[in-house]
């Protein structure tokens, strides 16, 4: 069996049918399926997703493009209106509320209400006006540095790591809103070495690890000002505490 | 220019005739990102309007370093927070509907809607979203980037804010794992 090979062209194959490998590597992996029936097979059931995907996706409802471009008109005659007029709409800024309504409505601890003071939001009158709704938006289009970043959601760690028993020193943790079928928070820990680690915890208790690009599937309990993560088989607890500093410490299932 | 940049610089203009392509071209990726996160089509219709009044609102200040896909991608993530905050707040202040996502989930609904697609289709379409939907979220939000956006490794690097390395492991790894689930329900 030509096990090792089987083994490197199933990682590629993704890239593979993405067209995103290099010429050399497209041609192992076309040479190679061509001769191998069991990776011939993976890469047919690979296009036959692909497939479904498509199949999967459906059209937008009715009248969609049509509702959307009648709030449109109606936000571009606010907005000509404010051209003729530069007066008529004063800028008001208003709600600078704190949104910390949000998500882990499970255990509200001080340690979590601290961190989910990042969460400014607020409201203006008028869309078209600077304001930290728009300062928001403009930071998830990637426009500004996070308002996370201007308080406390930069903490200068100086806490230590520890994976697969190497230890390691957390130079700073950031931490993150998420969005998916759940609510969440990433957690990013930047390491001295350069490497990165990532805890994302989503709302109904799945929790996410990534370091370096790999990643593991955990759940996690919040307790007391512990989150811990754990496996499915229990071999691998990772606690994450956090108050002034995050620390990822990896201890004994 | 292309023709994507000359859209824009219309609608940038106040051109709303150029607008509604730019929103025609990306309607349909943008509502199928916004279902996986509504799992209903009346949520995932109002997440998807106000993500392209966010693209008209923000237009002015679109600079074209960025491609306009990881551009839409960033604003529908930005929608979906908002969705999903306000549903919070909505679902903490009830303790009734603590799991309102089970009749209303597009994957558990029929799609009769459709006379046309065969039983085995339905079945089919709906076990591709349970299979999504169970992905654990960064795979999940990375792998829809790819399927229904369209978006090459180097967009959804961009958008999400990690490296190209990380969006192919996890598309690979999204794909392997709804590929056993469905072949587990005999679907491929
Ligand atoms: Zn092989």
């Amino acid at each position: 069996m030509e096990n090792k090979i089987c083994e490197r062209v199933a990682d590629l194959l993704s890239e593979y049918i993405d067209g995103g490998l290099d010429a050399k590597d497209a041609e192992f992996v076309r040479a190679h399926i061509e001769n191998c029936a069991e990776c011939r097979k993976a890469y047919g059931e690979l296009l036959a997703l692909e497939k479904l995907f498509d199949e999967a996706a459906e059209e937008v409802p009715e009248g969609f493009l049509s509702s959307v471009m009648e709030r449109v008109a109606k936000e571009k005659q606010i907005a000509d209106r404010k051209k003729k007029h530069p007066f008529v709409f004063s800028r008001k800024v208003g709600g600078f509320a704190i949104a910390a309504a949000v998500m882990l409505t499970v255990v509200a601890s001080p340690l979590i209400t601290s961190v989910l003071k990042n969460n400014v939001g607020g409201e203006t009158d008028m869309e078209y006006v600077s304001s930290p709704e728009m300062a928001a938006d403009d930071y998830l289009a990637g426009d500004r540095a996070s308002p996370a970043e201007k308080n406390d959601g930069l903490y200068n760690a100086e806490a230590e790591v520890s994976f697969d028993g190497v230890k390691d020193v957390v130079e700073s943790v950031k931490e993150e809103p998420y969005y998916g079928v759940d609510f969440g928070k990433y957690y990013t820990a930047n390491m001295s070495d350069g490497r990165v680690g990532r805890v994302l915890l989503e709302d109904r208790g799945n929790a996410t690890l990534e370091i370096d690009g790999e990643s593991g599937s955990y759940s996690y309990e919040i307790m007391g000002g512990e989150i811990v993560l754990s496996d499915e088989n229990g071999k691998l607890n990772f606690y994450l505490s956090y108050g002034d500093s995050i620390s990822f410490n990896q201890v004994d299932g | 220019m292309t023709d994507e940049k000359v859209l824009v610089s219309r609608a940038k203009d106040g051109d709303t005739e150029a607008f509604a392509e730019i929103v025609s071209l990306y309607q349909k990726a943008v509502y199928n990102s916004a279902l996986y996160i509504a799992k209903n089509r009346e949520d995932a219709e109002d997440i998807a309007q106000e993500v392209f009044l966010k693209l008209w609102r923000t237009l002015g200040s679109y600079r074209e370093d960025a491609s306009l896909k990881t551009w839409v991608a960033r604003l529908t993530k930005n929608c979906a927070l908002d969705y999903i905050r306000d549903r919070n707040k909505k679902s903490t202040s009830s303790l009734t509907d603590e799991d309102d996502g089970g009749e209303n989930d597009v994957a558990d609904e029929d799609i009769s809607s459709n006379p046309e697609k065969s039983f085995e289709r339905e079945e089919r379409i709906k076990a591709v979203r349970k299979a999504v939907e169970n992905l654990p979220g960064p795979i999940r939000e990375t792998l829809i980037l790819r399927e229904f956006h369209d978006m090459s490794y180097a967009e959804i690097a961009s958008a999400l804010g990690i490296s190209e390395g990380t969006v192919k492991s996890r598309v690979s790894r999204g794909r392997e794992q709804v590929k056993e689930f469905l072949k587990n329900g005999n679907f491929l």
